[in-house]
């Protein structure tokens, strides 16, 4: 916990995820996000800011990404008066290696941190986060991309072909409907 | 009696099988339908937010993966007015087929720069069957298109009245009339790359001068027919020029070069091979107080007298150029540390053996930022030296 008088003088927010979990923060990492920053300046923010979109394992992720940020910039500049020209670069490279690592997660958490990114108005997570998959779409066939986003389907057909042995195919004819989606996709030509 | 047991036997233990089965049905039940939302909205809505950072060729893979994400895009008409086809064989037949779907009947810029396969006949195609689909072009790129001929320009360019940026660089078949052709459908354009257009002459000049009297960008490399009484028109009615490109000309003369200075709002200025600009003619090019890069490449002629009117003249010039220029001395860094210390960041004095004190006279500290220079490492102000001493 730092001492710094300005970090215990300043307001705290509470925010609330979609399945009910609460987070306490400083509005400065808060105000990392445009969607709260105004909600904040136009007084719509009383005691606690429900965030219907954002579940609570997510919205705890991006928390960390905005603390990190926000201390960043605050020994940048601290770094910067002082004309200490070298520890500033240092927090560069510490930033840039949390950055690289905090991407480093599963497919569904990057997307939904995508998703929580735009509707938070974060735009160095939403960067990041965009840049990831943009990078692993960049120069892939369909087929490469459907195979990385579709990943669960996999798991799916192995539990479909062990369930079709013991059921009258419920499930193969509603696996089929899906498999016949992509298959469709993939015979839709076009530029 | 037993045939009774066996069959009640078999059939509780159907029973329990087909149980055990239902529970499986809805596990993968709610499995299913989790998939139906990541593959219907999750994909598609994070494709649809990253789209805008891919090009244009990863943009039409996305759209081949699934249904969804199709639908998602195509509804989002910002992603479609772009049609990139740079470097890609059978050109012509693309574009075609691309103009002719709906999705891009609002496209603003096409790149087709060493497409290849793009010929007059397929952009007769797009006038007579596609023409409303490019009503709204802006940008058309068909550098290195060698086989596009006037009549290509002519077809192409007759319905694009909003058409701003035209390039074509590097097109020997491209004549005055293919310029005529322009001008007759092309009021608005402010940037013009006649780069490599070897059978232009002042004729086109004249045109341009007529009718782009609000041109910005323009340029004329290797354009050798051109002489001085072409450019002299393009300096005296297209007073908006901020980049002039005059690379590899040699046959102009102080004459024009002396109106240069008319183009007030000029920025870029490229005379290399400039062999017969004189002091005069850059002293008058020196009242061009915005200029921020001149190239003096090989104007030969040219010494301290004209490159101290610049540095006069010119405060805000941040690139120069005075590669193989023998008349420039020490006294003209000196001149530049005076005057322009503060903006250069590239200065190229290759083969400028009239230099004789680069590294030890005091002009040199005494204008190089050298205090930015280390604490940036050389990456902020990227300054080249590029020097070469005679012995």
């Amino acid at each position: 916990m730092s001492s710094s008088a300005a970090e215990n003088a300043s307001k705290k927010i509470t925010l609330r995820s979609s399945d009910g979990e609460v987070f306490e923060v400083e509005e400065a990492v808060a105000i990392e996000s445009q969607t709260i920053k105004h909600m904040i300046e136009d007084d719509c923010a009383d005691n606690v800011i429900p965030l219907p979109n954002v579940t609570g394992k997510i919205l705890s992720k991006v928390i960390e990404y905005c603390k990190r940020h926000v201390d960043a910039a605050a020994s940048a500049s601290a770094a910067k008066a002082d004309d200490k020209l070298a520890s500033a670069s240092v927090t560069d490279d510490d930033l840039k290696a949390f950055d690289a690592d905090f991407v480093k997660v599963d497919q569904a958490t990057l997307f939904d941190l995508i998703l929580a990114a735009n509707y938070l108005n974060i735009k160095g997570l939403l960067d990041l986060t965009c840049q990831t998959v943009a990078d692993m779409i960049k120069g892939k066939t369909p087929e490469e991309i459907e195979r990385h986003s579709t990943s669960r389907m996999t798991s799916l057909l192995k539990r479909k072909r062990k369930s079709e042995e013991r059921t009258n195919g419920l499930l193969s004819r509603t696996a089929t409907k899906i498999m016949k989606f992509s298959v469709l996709s993939s015979s839709i030509g076009g530029i | 009696m037993s045939n009774v047991d066996c069959k009640s036997r078999t059939e509780r233990g159907k029973r329990k099988g087909s149980g055990e089965a239902t529970m499986e049905v809805k596990k993968v039940g709610i499995e299913v339908e989790l998939m139906e939302v990541w593959n219907k909205e999750t994909v598609p809505k994070v494709m649809n937010i990253v789209s805008t950072r891919l090009p244009q060729r990863d943009l039409i893979s996305l759209l081949l993966v699934s249904p969804w994400i199709h639908r998602n895009l195509i509804s989002h008409p910002s992603l479609w007015l772009v049609l990139d086809f740079h470097e890609m064989n059978n050109a012509g037949d693309r574009l075609v087929a691309a103009l002719s779907l709906s999705r891009y009947q609002n496209v603003k810029h096409i790149n087709l720069e060493f497409a290849r396969d793009i010929e007059d006949k397929h952009l007769e195609i797009v006038k007579s069957k596609c023409g409303q689909s490019v009503k709204n072009l802006e940008v058309l790129n068909l550098n290195g298109c060698q086989k596009i001929s006037d009549l290509g320009i002519e077809f192409i360019t007759y319905n694009c009245s909003k058409l701003k940026v035209f390039s074509i660089y590097w097109n020997v078949r491209v004549s005055d009339l293919g310029i005529r052709n322009l001008v007759k459908n092309c009021k608005l354009v402010i940037d013009l790359n006649l780069s490599g257009c070897k059978n232009i002459t002042d004729e086109s000049l004249k045109l341009i001068a007529e009718n782009y009297q609000g041109l910005q960008l323009l340029n004329l490399t290797r354009c050798i027919k051109l002489t001085d009484g072409g450019l002299q028109m393009i300096l005296l009615k297209c007073s908006s020029l901020q980049s002039l490109n005059l690379y590899a000309l040699s046959s102009f003369t102080d004459v024009a070069y002396k109106k240069i200075s008319l183009l007030v709002h000029l920025r870029f200025l490229d005379l290399c091979g400039a062999q017969n600009l004189s002091d005069d003619g850059l002293s008058c090019i020196a009242k061009c107080k915005n200029l921020i890069s001149l190239n003096l490449t090989w104007c030969v002629q040219v010494t301290d007298h004209g490159v101290i009117a610049i540095a006069e003249g010119c405060r805000s010039l941040e690139f120069l150029s005075l590669f193989g220029i023998v008349g420039v001395t020490d006294k003209s860094l000196e001149a530049l540390a005076s005057f322009c210390s503060n903006t250069i960041t590239t200065l190229d004095v290759n083969g400028c053996i009239g230099i004789k004190n680069f590294w030890t006279s005091g002009s040199f500290n005494s204008w190089l930022p050298w205090g930015k220079v280390s604490a940036a490492t050389l990456s902020d102000a990227t300054l080249l030296v590029n020097f070469w001493i005679s012995t």
